[in-house]
C-alpha cells in the first residue's frame, strides 16, 4: 500500500514569514532581564501583554494562513 | 495564620447545590443521553466509519465545537487554574501552548484529511501503515496512543470525582461521581458512536464557552478585578508577576512545544480531521479554533491570578481543588452566582465528558482496528468490528475507573507523561506528510529511540533539563535518528547502479 503523501500548497510571503518570526520571538521573554517589575497595565505587567499579543499574532498569521493558503486543488469552493 | 487545608474544606462544606440545581444537573444529563438515542436512530450502517467517524459528514459547527470540547478538558478548567494560581503570569504559556496545536493543525492536517478520504482511514495509525507501508510502524504507534488516551481518560475520570465531591461539598463520594458520569458518557457512546459524541460535545461546547464567560464575569464581580490582584500579587508574591528567569523561559518553550505537537496528534483530533465532512469545512473550523485560547486558557488565567489575592496561601495539594473553591464562594452569593454555579458546573461536567468519551471512543477504535483486526483477526468484517469495539468501550472504562480511586499525581502532572509519550509519534506524522520519500525504517527507529529515552529519563527520575522536558529532548533525538536516517537512505539510493 501507499499514498501521495505531498499535500497541493501555494507559497506564504516573505513577510508572512517576518511577522511569524517577530511574533515567536517576543512571545516569550527571553531577552528581558529575569526579576524585572514592569509597570502595570490592565492588570498586567508590560511583558506580559507583550506575550499575549504576541500569542494574538500567531493565531491571526495561523488563521490567514489556511484562509489563504493551503486551498486544496480540485476543492468545491462552496463546500 | 489559619491552615489552608481546613479553610478549604470549610469552604466546599459550605457550598450550597439544593435540590433545584441538581434536578437541573440530572435533565441535563439525560438529555446528554436522549442524544445518544438520537445518534443510534441517524446510525446508516454498522460500518466502523460510521461508528467511530460520523460517516465522514460532519459539518462546520459540530465539527469546531467537537474540536474545541475536546480540546479544552477537566484539566484546562481544574489543572490549569491550579496552575496559574501556583505559577503566575508565566502561566500565559498555556495560551501559547493551546495556539500552537492549532499551528501543528496547519501542518500536517489538510493533507491529512484529503488522503484519509482517498484511502479511507479509520484510525491515526491506519494513515501510517499505508504511508510507510509497516505494521511494525502501525503497532508501535497504536500502543503508544493506546496508552495516551487511556491516561487521559483517567485523568478526566479523577477529575470528575474531585469536581462531584467539591461541587456537592463532599456530600457525593468521588468514586459515586465518578461511576453516574462514565455511565452516562458509555452509554450515549455505545448508542450512537462519533455520532453521538459529536453532538453531545457540540452542546458542551457551547456550555463550557457559557461558563467560561460567567466564570470570570462573576469571579470579578465578587473577589475583584485583576488590577487588584496584581497590586496584591506585586506585594505579596512579587516572583509570580516579575520577568521570569531563563530556566522558566525554557521550560514555557518546551511546554508549548510539548502541549502544541502532542495534542496536534491525539488520535481523537486526528480522528475528527477524518471525520470531517470537507477541506474547507476543516479549514474553517480550525482558523476558528485559533483564536478559542484567547476565551478560555487566557480567562482561566485571570481566575487563577484572582484567585490569588481571594485565597491567599493555599497549600498545593488543595490548589488542586481551587476551582471547587471559588465556586463554593459564588454559589454562596446569592441566586445569580447560584444559579452560575450550576452553569459552571454543567460546564465542568461537559469538559469531563466531552474529553473523555472522544479519548474512550478513539481508544476503542485503535484496540478493535490496529491490534484486534489487525494482528489476531485480520478476517474479521466490520460489523464484528464495531461490535468488538463497542465491548472494549465498557471494559477500558470500568478498568479505568477502578484505576481511579489510586495514584496521587496531580493534574498537570498526568498531562504531562501522557505527553512525554504520545510525542514520540509526532515526527512520523509531520514528516510524513511533507517528506515524500522518507522511509519507514528511519520513522520506527527514531520512534522506538524517543519512546526509549523518554521512559528512561522519566524512570530514573529526570521530568526536566534546564526546564525542557524529558518528551521534548526524547523527540528531539528521534527527530535526529529519522533525519539522519532518510538522508543516508537518500545517499544510498542515488549511489545503486542503475
Amino acid at each position: 500500500m501507499s499514498s501521495d503523501p505531498s499535500p497541493k500548497t501555494k507559497r506564504l510571503s516573505i513577510w508572512f514569514w517576518l511577522l511569524m518570526g517577530a511574533c515567536l520571538v517576543c512571545a516569550i521573554p527571553w531577552y528581558r532581564e529575569t526579576g524585572a517589575q514592569d509597570p502595570i497595565v490592565f492588570g498586567m505587567p508590560i511583558w506580559a501583554i507583550t506575550a499575549l499579543v504576541s500569542g494574538l499574532g500567531i493565531s491571526v498569521l495561523t488563521a490567514y494562513a489556511l484562509h489563504v493558503v493551503l486551498q486544496d486543488e480540485g476543492e468545491d469552493p462552496d463546500g | 495564620m489559619a491552615d489552608p487545608t481546613a479553610q478549604a474544606t470549610t469552604t466546599l462544606d459550605a457550598l450550597p447545590i439544593g435540590i433545584d440545581g441538581l434536578v437541573v444537573l440530572i435533565v441535563y444529563l439525560l438529555g446528554i443521553v436522549g442524544i445518544g438515542f438520537w445518534g443510534r436512530a441517524k446510525r446508516k450502517e454498522e460500518s466502523l466509519s460510521d461508528h467511530y467517524l460520523a460517516g465522514r459528514e460532519l459539518g462546520f459547527f459540530v465539527l469546531l465545537l467537537t474540536l474545541f470540547a475536546t480540546q479544552y478538558s477537566g484539566n484546562t478548567l481544574f489543572g490549569f487554574t491550579a496552575k496559574s494560581y501556583r505559577m503566575g503570569y508565566a502561566w500565559i504559556m498555556s495560551v501559547h501552548a493551546m495556539t500552537a496545536v492549532v499551528v501543528g493543525y496547519l501542518l500536517f492536517a489538510p493533507a491529512l484529511h484529503r488522503q484519509s478520504r482517498d484511502r479511507n482511514y479509520i484510525t491515526p495509525a491506519d494513515y501510517l501503515h499505508d504511508r510507510f507501508n509497516s505494521r511494525a510502524i502501525r503497532l508501535v504507534c497504536a500502543l503508544i496512543m493506546i496508552f495516551a488516551t487511556a491516561n487521559y481518560v483517567y485523568a478526566q475520570l479523577k477529575v470528575m470525582g474531585i469536581a462531584v465531591t467539591g461541587l456537592t461539598g463532599g456530600r457525593i463520594d468521588p468514586i459515586y461521581g465518578v461511576v453516574g458520569l462514565a455511565v452516562v458518557m458509555i452509554l450515549y457512546e455505545t448508542l450512537g458512536g462519533m455520532r453521538s459524541v459529536a453532538w453531545t460535545d457540540a452542546i458542551q461546547g457551547l456550555l463550557l464557552l457559557l461558563g467560561f464567560t460567567l466564570l470570570v464575569i462573576l469571579v470579578m464581580r465578587q473577589h475583584g478585578t485583576l488590577a487588584e490582584a496584581a497590586v496584591h500579587i506585586r506585594e505579596h508574591s512579587p516572583e509570580k508577576i516579575a520577568v521570569p528567569n531563563a530556566t522558566r523561559c525554557a521550560h514555557w518553550f518546551s511546554m508549548v512545544l510539548l502541549i502544541g505537537l502532542g495534542a496536534s496528534v491525539y488520535p481523537h483530533a486526528i480522528q475528527r480531521i477524518y471525520a470531517a465532512k470537507n477541506p474547507r469545512i476543516l479549514r474553517k473550523s480550525l482558523k476558528v479554533m485559533a483564536f478559542f485560547p484567547f476565551v478560555t486558557t487566557l480567562i482561566v488565567l485571570v481566575v487563577g491570578l484572582i484567585a490569588l489575592r481571594a485565597h491567599p496561601d493555599l497549600d498545593h495539594q488543595s490548589t488542586e481543588r481551587l476551582l471547587a473553591i471559588i465556586c463554593g464562594d459564588l454559589a454562596g452569593s446569592g441566586s445569580l452566582g447560584y444559579w452560575t454555579v450550576i452553569v459552571i458546573l454543567a460546564a465542568i461536567m461537559a469538559a469531563l465528558m466531552s474529553t473523555a468519551d472522544s479519548a474512550l471512543l478513539s481508544l476503542s477504535s485503535m484496540a478493535t482496528k490496529d491490534l484486534y483486526g489487525t494482528f489476531l483477526n485480520p478476517t474479521a468484517d466490520e460489523q464484528k468490528l464495531t461490535r468488538i469495539g463497542k465491548s472494549v468501550s465498557w471494559v477500558v472504562l470500568a478498568l479505568l475507573v477502578w484505576l481511579s480511586s489510586y495514584e496521587d499525581l496531580t493534574l498537570v502532572q498526568l498531562l504531562e507523561v501522557k505527553f512525554e509519550v504520545l510525542l514520540q509519534v509526532v515526527p512520523a506524522f509531520y514528516l510524513g506528510v511533507h517528506l515524500p520519500r522518507l522511509k519507514g525504517g528511519p520513522v520506527l527507529l527514531g520512534m522506538l529511540v524517543g519512546l526509549g529515552l523518554a521512559i528512561t529519563l522519566l524512570v530514573i527520575g529526570i521530568k526536566t533539563i534546564d526546564g525542557v522536558h524529558a518528551g521534548v529532548v526524547a523527540l528531539a533525538a528521534n527527530t535526529i535518528t529519522v533525519l539522519v536516517g532518510h538522508a543516508l537512505g537518500s545517499r544510498q539510493t542515488v549511489a545503486a547502479p542503475g
